[in-house]
């Protein structure tokens, strides 16, 4: 799994290369668009992180040229994040799109997400240790004893338990669970955390959902 | 030259000078005309008379036959060299006094006076005719008369008649000038107190002691314009301000604790104590980078409106739904009551500007309170159709005075700026944008409940 990062900034790329490295991608950067059309000739990579602003040829440039020899998922970062972009970006075949400054968490997460849609497949159960939770029924136990959740609790627990032993930001969980897309101090998701983390392990030897300090959630037998 | 006839002093002095031209033309073509008639018509009574006095003198069949007897008698008697006299019987000539050899056209016999004037001679003539019946003969009658008498009282006067005219034109030209200079005076006296207007002298206004009155009236619109001016800048002036203090902030946070850490050796846990609390800085930051950025779109009108047809019970209580725990802490409860079910907004705007009305009414409302969210039926104002939503929070009141500074950016009723919860004083001002995008209507009173936020969405 190799990811080419092509961005001008050497500071964003040097640190996006050691952060996926770290989440164990491979991950290698070039600082034009020339550079980068070049490497992707030659090599096979799994994903593309490309920057709208580039010394040589610009973001859209590139993206033009790559769709003409490669289907290779695409996300694109730009300090534009004015609609006209963000659509221009998916019209001509990106994957995804984040505007700076963005969380590398949340970049992780799309990166996750994209490296996985080809492997999709329908869960009708989802489980960590003794923890289950029903998708057609809406109904969740904890060894074997039923927990009764709220419909928000219920969308928050099923989207933590679609992303195990991973980092989940606040925002995410306000764009995932309660579809606020703006930012907004993030005290309720707090609260709500907290609620369901009292319904769900209250009582348990293993505590099952994290706080990462600083950064968000994650449900994980291992803290 | 055109940059020239730009001057509204040139082309106001033209303009009249070329009316007054056309007048004074008019009015010396008609003297003339008329000097000329006179003229003319004194020559053919002199004729007539002339005519008439010998018609008289030939009834006398006698003096007849003297006439034709001794013409130059005659020729002594009436002639001096401007004077030209026949009497004609068949194609006899019988008296000819023509000394300057004037040649005459075929008469024709005519019992009423005829004129006519003779000009393409050197000594252009005119001539009065008639045929008269002595003794049952008819005799053609015929004096003339040269056209210089005429001339030599005419042609002075036309010379005279240019040089009036002209002199006058010139004259009127002159004055002209003088007295739009002396008009437009008012328009420099303006243009020199606009120079002194600058960006640090904007409170200066134009003084309208003296100017005419349409003068007036631009000087008194161009103070108006720089009212609006003033107070667009100083808000602004006072926007950035306000942005350089609300960053500062968190700025300050960041070097201060990084620099206090930085003294000695740390352990790991306080080195990682000190990236959390950065990091939520940074985020502080960028949050109000974000409200910033969007106001500014906003402002410039670059937010793409995505309207749609919005449930409302559904949507608000969704929104209800994020509030919910925090609400049950303040032991605070939500009440949703719908006259009109639907409206037609961005969703994501909408839901922005009720969560920040509603995140207020927790912040600022505290224990205890009913929050009331309540949409109206249709009104119309100014033929327009709107919808009304309003955002109550009992038992709060703000003083009168802070009302119509609610919704100005980082207006805060007590100056302290501890609520780190915030979007730092952006809220309400975002509410209004987003209303303003809908081409909508927002206000804030105190209503026998508690403070109510209204927002007025346009139908359709």
């Amino acid at each position: 799994m190799c990811i080419l990062i092509i961005e001008d900034e050497v500071k964003i790329a040097s640190y996006l290369v050691k952060g996926l490295d770290e989440s164990g991608y491979e991950a290698e950067c070039v600082h034009s668009g020339l550079e980068g059309l070049e490497k992707l000739k030659m090599h096979a990579y799994s994903l593309v992180i490309l920057d709208v602003m580039l010394p040589d040829i610009d973001g859209w440039a590139v993206l033009k040229v790559l769709r003409q020899f490669s289907k290779i998922p695409v996300i694109f970062l730009t300090a534009k994040d004015q609609v006209i972009d963000r659509v221009k970006g998916l019209e001509l075949g990106a994957d995804d799109y984040l505007a700076k400054p963005f969380s590398y968490i949340e970049l992780l997460a799309r990166i996750k997400s994209l490296l996985r849609r080809q492997q999709y497949v329908v869960e009708n159960q989802l489980e960590i240790a003794n923890l289950k939770l029903d998708l057609i029924h809406h109904k969740v136990w904890r060894n074997q004893q039923p927990i009764e959740l709220s419909k928000k609790e219920f969308n928050l627990l099923r989207f933590l338990l679609r992303h195990p032993n991973e980092i989940i930001t606040r925002r995410q969980i306000a764009s995932e669970v309660w579809q606020i897309n703006f930012d907004t101090d993030t005290n309720f998701i707090d609260v709500a955390v907290r609620r369901l983390r009292s319904k769900i392990d209250e009582g348990h030897e293993i505590k099952l959902i994290h706080t990462v300090r600083g950064l968000g959630y994650k449900i994980s037998v291992e803290a | 030259m055109f940059k020239r006839l730009r001057s509204l002093e040139l082309r106001l002095t033209l303009l009249v000078t070329w009316c007054a031209a056309m007048v004074l033309c008019a009015v010396a073509f008609m003297t003339y005309l008329g000097i000329n008639q006179i003229l003319i018509a004194q020559q053919d009574r002199a004729l007539v008379e002339r005519i008439e006095r010998l018609e008289i003198l030939l009834q006398d069949s006698r003096n007849i036959e003297q006439i034709i007897a001794r013409p130059k008698l005659y020729q002594n008697m009436l002639g001096n060299q401007d004077n030209l006299f026949l009497l004609i019987q068949d194609d006899q000539i019988l008296i000819n006094i023509n000394p300057l050899g004037i040649p005459l056209p075929e008469f024709t016999h005519q019992p009423q006076i005829q004129f006519q004037d003779l000009s393409a001679h050197t000594y252009p003539t005119r001539i009065a005719w008639k045929t008269i019946q002595i003794n049952q003969q008819p005799y053609v009658l015929i004096a003339g008369k040269q056209w210089s008498e005429r001339l030599a009282i005419i042609s002075p006067f036309q010379k005279r008649l240019f040089i009036y005219v002209f002199s006058g034109i010139l004259a009127i030209f002159i004055l002209c000038a003088i007295a739009s200079r002396f008009g437009l005076n008012a328009l420099r006296t303006l243009r020199k107190q606009t120079h002194a207007i600058s960006i640090h002298k904007l409170e200066q206004r134009l003084n309208l002691n003296h100017l005419p009155q349409e003068i007036e009236q631009l000087a008194s619109d161009i103070n108006a314009m720089l009212d609006r001016i003033e107070l667009g800048y100083s808000q602004l002036n006072r926007f950035s301000e306000d942005i350089a203090h609300e960053f500062r902030t968190p700025l300050n946070n960041l070097i201060g604790q990084t620099e206090i850490l930085l003294m000695s050796k740390r352990s790991p846990a306080q080195y990682e104590e000190l990236l959390i609390s950065n990091l939520e800085d940074y985020q502080r930051l960028k949050r109000m980078i974000d409200s910033m950025l969007f106001l500014a779109r906003a402002d410039a009108h670059k937010v793409c409106l995505n309207k749609q047809k919005i449930q409302l019970q559904s949507f608000i209580e969704d929104i209800f739904s994020i509030f919910e725990y925090q609400a049950e802490e303040q032991h605070c409860n939500f009440v949703l009551s719908l006259e009109a079910t639907e409206l037609s907004a961005d969703p994501e705007l909408l839901q922005q500007a009720l969560y920040n009305l509603i995140s207020n009414a927790l912040v600022h409302g505290g224990n205890h309170r009913t929050i009331y969210v309540l949409s109206h039926r249709k009104i119309i104002i100014n033929n327009m159709q709107m919808i009304k939503l309003s955002v109550i929070t009992s038992g709060l009141e703000v003083t009168p005075e802070h009302l119509p500074h609610l919704f100005e950016r980082f207006y805060q009723c007590n100056s302290s700026r501890q609520s780190p919860h915030q979007t730092g004083g952006l809220g309400l001002s975002i509410v209004a944008s987003i209303l303003t995008l809908h081409q909508g209507m927002y206000r804030a009173v105190n209503s026998a409940e508690g403070i109510c936020f209204e927002l007025l969405f346009p139908e359709g």
